[in-house]
């Protein structure tokens, strides 16, 4: 009886037990769930970070990169300016081609009359006496002066023109074909002719 | 008995078993209420009184505020090339307070900047001792030095992010302005400040198009520094200005204009190159200029943008408004004949010459020698008033409107404060003040058949995306009628063929255009000066359908002839012929051969002179037509060497003309300052 006494009091004190264990189990799955649930917004907060730093990282890229399109645009600008282009072709040995005729009045400096501003640079500015000539004798200045010039014109001239055509540019030449340029040819030296007729 | 008091002892025990027990749990359980209502408690002590300042340091903690500025616009060419760009540099900045070793990063950090230890330390010194936590150390630097920089004070033991790899050390990105082309077309482009403000030129009048906006940065880093949050507040990125400059006409007008100024030892010169038939400015020079990516070398003397912002009396290019005032009223032809007389002609208190006698000529050669005396006869055909009125319509006496700062408008003066010489004066280019833009607009005018069109400078503007937003839409009137136009290009012409204009003749390319010299105003002397001239021509090619104007002034030559026919002439013949080529612009009619006999007409300079006694160059004339007044509009020939006493429309002498006051008093209306 006593056997069976105890026998059912420890019965009856193991039930309690075995209601433990199910709220253990219950409270750790729900732990694991939590936990699991922790985790997986650990995660997905890290790798949030981890992307947040990559974005930041790819944006910071992408403005390095635009900041070098200007800078390699601005040394593109640089290296083809004008100044820079003739820079290199000097260097590189390329010589300006000559489009502008000379020039050499030297007969008109030489003969021409005094009463336009044109004069020497050695005279001084102040000393150009323009109006100080009697209006009277203007008539007989210019007419002295224009015979000195007519003078003086048929000698000069050629030297005069054959300069100028040998640095005119062959178009120029060209469109001169029926003017002056074959006055030129036949008064001019040899070795000129030949330089026109190369640049015709 | 004994079982019974064995019983009750076991009952007993087991009671105070479980009294233990429930002690020992509710010691548990005081001790976690302790322990987590002490928690609790200092939660809520910090959350609420604290929560302010350790919210502050938290973010500061893991975030940070940084301020940067936009790429400020870039200024393109016609052509699309960059003619002022913003780009990226980098600035070295030091947290003192983060430094241990201050003399040993001192030394490390000069040694990769190349610069003084003791320096640096002083600095680092002092700022540690401010607590400053960012001190410039080197400002502007490129790629290039950066990575230099980097290697040189990388410590391989040392987790941050960033570089350099130095305790104490970070970067910050700024910009820099650069400009490409160095001094070219700096005074179109101008320059801005460091703060990106523009301070002159496109940069100032477009400021608000090119500024770049400050935006800010909210950024929250980790323990590493690394950024793995932004907020950034967006502003739209700047404008981009496109310019009508033409970069190869640019540096075509600058190097010959440079040149020219040099070798006339001048003091100063202007070039402009303006489309016709688009009003486009294609050129824009001035020298001395200066590089505005060297401001440090900018001066008073080469700032000035003296094309727009100066102004001068033209002298004889302003006879194309003369003649085509009395063209327009159909009072002369290029081929009608006027007597240009003995080359005197006295009007008022003055008397003005020609270079010569020239007798009977026509009026284009009358334009082609630059006669005073036709011009002022001319002149006084049109009258005061028809003539004021074709001046302002020409555009004269107001700003032309081109998108550059500080334009002048001018010196018009209004017929009622004329002397009576000012007609005359005027019609020879005296007694107005001009820009070199307004006079190349006058010339462009003609060349468009009559129709001005306003001078602009900028093309188009446009947004990042290269949408265009604002198109230039310039302002267009008709001044002269196109046969007037016709016939004062054929006018232009004769100067170019046989004319003060000859040095002007382009290669190839058939020219029109007139030369003046003027004197100039002295400040000290407080009247023009006669020994100080101003140089100029004005032209337009090819002469049969001009597709460019360019006008060259050049500012008090002293070497050899200093005409505008000697001076300005050939700069104008070296950019022609360099420009018109690379416009792709077809050879015109050069048949009409021009007359390079080398015989120079000279061209009369100065604005007469007194018969007062205040010049000192006076001599006698032919003969006087006395107190003879001329008609406004239906004139006839004088004889030579008349002498107006002043020209009133209606033919009456005015009651009471002003008098031109001393000459020390009369300056500022009479010549236009070109300084």
């Amino acid at each position: 009886m006593k056997k069976r006494n105890s026998v059912i009091k420890r019965k009856t004190k193991r039930s309690p037990r075995g209601g433990s264990w199910k709220y253990l189990l219950v409270t750790v799955l729900c732990t694991v769930l939590v936990m699991a649930g922790f985790f997986l917004v650990a995660v997905q907060h890290f790798a949030t970070v981890e992307l947040g730093i990559k974005n930041s990282e790819l944006r910071s890229k992408v403005e390095e990169l635009e900041a070098e399109k200007r800078r390699l645009l601005l040394a593109r600008e640089t290296a083809l300016s004008p100044a820079e282009l003739a820079r290199t072709a000097k260097r590189l040995g390329f010589v300006e081609r000559e489009l502008a005729s000379p020039d050499v009045p030297v007969l008109a400096v030489a003969t021409k009359p005094e009463t336009g501003p044109t004069r020497a640079s050695s005279e001084p500015a102040v000393e150009r006496i323009v109006y100080s000539k009697p209006v009277a004798d203007a008539p007989r200045v210019a007419e002295r002066d224009r015979k000195a010039f007519d003078a003086a014109k048929p000698e000069q001239k050629p030297r005069v023109t054959v300069a100028s055509i040998e640095k005119k540019s062959p178009a120029d030449v060209a469109s001169r074909s029926e003017g002056r340029p074959r006055r030129v040819a036949e008064s001019a030296p040899k070795t000129t002719l030949n330089a026109a007729a190369r640049l015709k | 008995m004994a079982k019974k008091n064995l019983n009750a002892k076991k009952k007993k025990t087991a009671a105070e078993l479980r009294q233990t027990a429930f002690i020992r749990f509710m010691i548990v359980i005081a001790v976690f209420v302790v322990w987590f209502g002490g928690v609790g408690a200092r939660l809520v002590y910090l959350q609420i009184t604290q929560h302010e300042p350790l919210k502050e340091k938290a973010v500061s903690q893991r975030r940070d505020v940084r301020k940067s500025r936009l790429p400020r616009g870039t200024i393109y060419d016609r052509n699309g090339r960059a003619l002022a760009i913003s780009v990226s540099v980098k600035t070295l900045y030091a947290d003192a307070t983060a430094i241990e070793d201050i003399p040993k990063a001192s030394e490390d950090i000069a040694k990769a900047l190349k610069t003084k230890p003791a320096e640096l330390r002083k600095v680092l010194e002092e700022a540690k001792e401010l607590g400053r936590k960012a001190v410039p150390i080197a400002k502007g630097l490129d790629a290039t030095e950066v990575e230099a920089i980097d290697r040189a004070l990388d410590t391989p033991n040392l987790r941050k992010a960033g570089t350099p790899k130095y305790e104490g050390l970070f970067w910050r990105d700024s910009q820099k302005r650069s400009y490409p082309h160095g001094p070219l077309a700096a005074h179109v482009i101008g320059f801005s400040d460091a703060e990106g403000v523009g301070q002159a030129g496109i940069e100032q009048s477009q400021n608000d198009v090119l500024y770049g906006a400050v935006i800010r940065r909210e950024q929250e880093r980790d323990r590493l520094g690394r950024v793995y949050d932004e907020v950034v507040t967006e502003k739209a990125p700047p404008g981009d200005v496109v310019l009508t400059i033409d970069n190869s006409a640019q540096y075509f007008a600058e190097t010959a204009l440079a040149q020219a100024v040099r070798n006339s030892g001048a003091k100063a010169g202007i070039a402009v190159v303006i489309a016709n038939k688009t009003g486009e400015v294609l050129a824009l020079a001035n020298y001395p200029t200066f590089d505005p990516s060297k401001l440090e070398t900018i001066g008073e003397n080469n700032l000035r943008n003296s094309a727009i912002q100066n102004m001068y009396s033209p002298g004889s290019v302003f006879k194309l408004i003369t003649y085509s005032a009395a063209r327009e009223r159909n009072l002369i032809s290029p081929k009608s004949h006027i007597d240009l007389g003995g080359g005197t002609i006295e009007v008022g208190s003055r008397r003005f010459r020609d270079s010569g006698r020239y007798g009977s000529v026509s009026y284009s050669r009358a334009l082609a020698v630059s006669s005073n005396v036709g011009a002022i006869r001319t002149a006084m055909r049109v009258g005061k008033k028809d003539f004021h009125q074709s001046i302002l319509n020409f555009g004269f006496g107001s700003a032309t409107g081109i998108e550059l700062p500080a334009e002048t408008a001018g010196v018009v003066r209004p017929p009622e404060r004329w002397y009576g010489d000012s007609l005359a004066s005027m019609a020879i280019g005296y007694e107005i003040g001009v820009s070199a833009l307004q006079m190349a607009t006058a010339f462009a005018t003609i060349a468009n058949d009559g129709v001005r069109i306003q001078p602009h400078i900028i093309k188009e503007i446009r947004d990042h995306e290269e949408t265009i937003v604002s198109a230039a839409k310039p302002a267009k009137n008709r001044v002269v009628s196109a046969e007037t136009a016709r016939d004062v290009r054929e006018m232009l012409r004769e100067v170019v063929v046989s004319g003060t204009g000859k040095k002007a003749a382009p290669s190839g390319y058939s020219a029109a255009g007139k030369t003046g010299t003027a004197w100039k105003f002295d400040e000290k002397l407080k009247r023009v000066n006669s020994a100080k001239y101003v140089s100029s021509f004005i032209g337009m090619a090819p002469a049969e359908n001009p597709e460019v104007t360019i006008a060259v002034v050049i500012d008090e030559p002293r070497n050899g002839g200093r005409d505008g026919g000697s001076v300005a002439a050939p700069v104008f013949k070296e950019i022609a012929d360099k420009l018109l080529p690379t416009l792709k612009i077809e050879p015109g009619n050069v048949s009409q051969t021009e007359d390079d006999s080398g015989d120079l007409i000279a061209e009369t300079v100065g604005n007469g002179e007194s018969l007062e006694g205040e010049n000192e160059e006076v001599v006698a004339t032919d003969a006087s037509i006395d107190d003879q007044t001329e008609q406004a509009t239906h004139q006839p020939e004088k004889k030579k060497g008349d002498k107006i006493a002043a020209a009133v429309p209606g033919g009456k002498r005015p009651e009471a003309i002003p008098k031109r006051p001393a000459a020390s008093a009369k300056t500022k209306n009479e010549a236009s300052r070109s300084n």
